[in-house]
């Protein structure tokens, strides 16, 4: 039970924690970024319309 | 709103759609950069930089007078000025009223005419915002008004950086992009970054509004940004598309497109035909 507890405090910090670093985000729009931003998606390469991929069983 | 003596709105758009409350409908939400709270009050968060002067315009273009409209915009004065390298704050409106689909001889969002169509360079896209310049897209909000039945969102988000023929960064449904998925089901949602919240069912006068702000990882460009999003696949509905994007730029910066009238600006719905439309 302690180590439960002691589980969702973390995690509340860490939730907490993110939403304080959108908000330092959002005070950090008007900087300038020098990254390129990429995205790795499963869209569909031939512009069409599945934009998904299946996922197989291991057994059949 | 003007920065630092630009001629050209830096930011221009009908209130309600600038703080995300598009079709002129009024409902409660609260994301990180805007947040509409009870009763009749508009909240934003987006920081807006300035070096020396800053003019921020309203303009009443109804019929009916204003009695009571109030405002408080803090603002921090700095001793030293700004590096000369921060960026200004940009926000545009731009609506498709109707966005005109290819063909209205489909039957559903499944329809093998529709599937097999390809839309690679996001050719008739509906166009969030395009930008000369250096700087960096931080998101949209965006309202629909269904003229066909079924789901409005089959379109994909299409980003095309620096002068791309075919987008960098290139989604996979608009519910994707929005942060949801699955047509949303039935559930209107709203968090800090992203959001839905007015769902309308998927049948023709529906109206959904939806948000997705990239506080996150913004979206640079250094020569400049075209960001689109498909109206259904590769373009095939014609639903009425409202949008405000934000972005934060070096200027100068490329003038906006003319704000549409307030008569071109007013939800209706239009005979386009298809699915759920009466028109052939």
């Amino acid at each position: 039970m302690r180590i439960t507890r002691t589980l969702l405090v973390l995690c509340a910090v860490s939730v907490a924690a993110f939403a304080q670093d959108l908000r330092a985000s959002l005070m950090n729009l008007p900087e300038a970024k020098n990254y390129v931003l990429k995205r790795v998606s499963s869209y569909d390469r031939t512009a069409a319309m599945p934009t998904f991929e299946r996922l197989r069983p291991l057994k059949h | 709103m003007y920065w630092d003596g630009e001629s050209a709105p830096n930011v221009e758009a009908p209130i309600g759609d600038f703080f995300g409350l598009g079709l002129g409908d009024y409902f409660l939400y609260e994301s990180i950069p805007l947040a509409v709270g009870a009763e009749k009050a508009l909240n934003c968060f987006f920081p807006m930089p300035f070096q020396k002067h800053a003019r921020i315009t309203v303009t009443n273009e109804g019929s009916q007078k204003v009695d009571a409209f109030y405002f408080n915009i803090d603002y921090r004065a700095y001793s030293a000025p700004l590096p000369a390298d921060t960026f200004y704050f940009h926000a545009q409106y731009r609506q498709a009223a109707p966005a005109h689909g290819w063909t209205n001889q489909w039957r559903s969002n499944g329809d093998a005419l529709v599937n097999d169509k390809k839309n690679p360079n996001g050719e008739g896209n509906y166009v969030w915002m395009e930008a000369t310049g250096r700087g960096h897209f931080a998101g949209v909000t965006m309202s629909v008004l269904q003229n066909q039945d079924g789901w409005w969102g089959e379109g994909d988000d299409m980003f095309f950086v620096d002068g791309e023929n075919t987008p960098s960064i290139n989604g996979t449904g608009s519910e994707d992009y929005f942060l949801g998925a699955w047509d949303f089901g039935d559930h209107a949602f709203s968090y800090g970054l992203f959001g839905a919240p007015v769902k309308g069912d998927e049948r023709a006068g529906s109206r959904s509004s939806v948000y997705r702000f990239h506080l996150d990882s913004p979206i640079p460009f250094t020569k400049s940004l075209r960001a689109t999003i498909e109206h259904g696949h590769a373009n095939v509905r014609s639903d009425n598309f409202f949008s405000v994007a934000y972005w934060y730029q070096g200027e100068p910066h490329a003038v906006f497109p003319p704000l549409p009238s307030l008569e071109q600006r007013i939800p209706r719905l239009f005979p386009v035909g298809g699915p759920g439309n009466s028109a052939k």
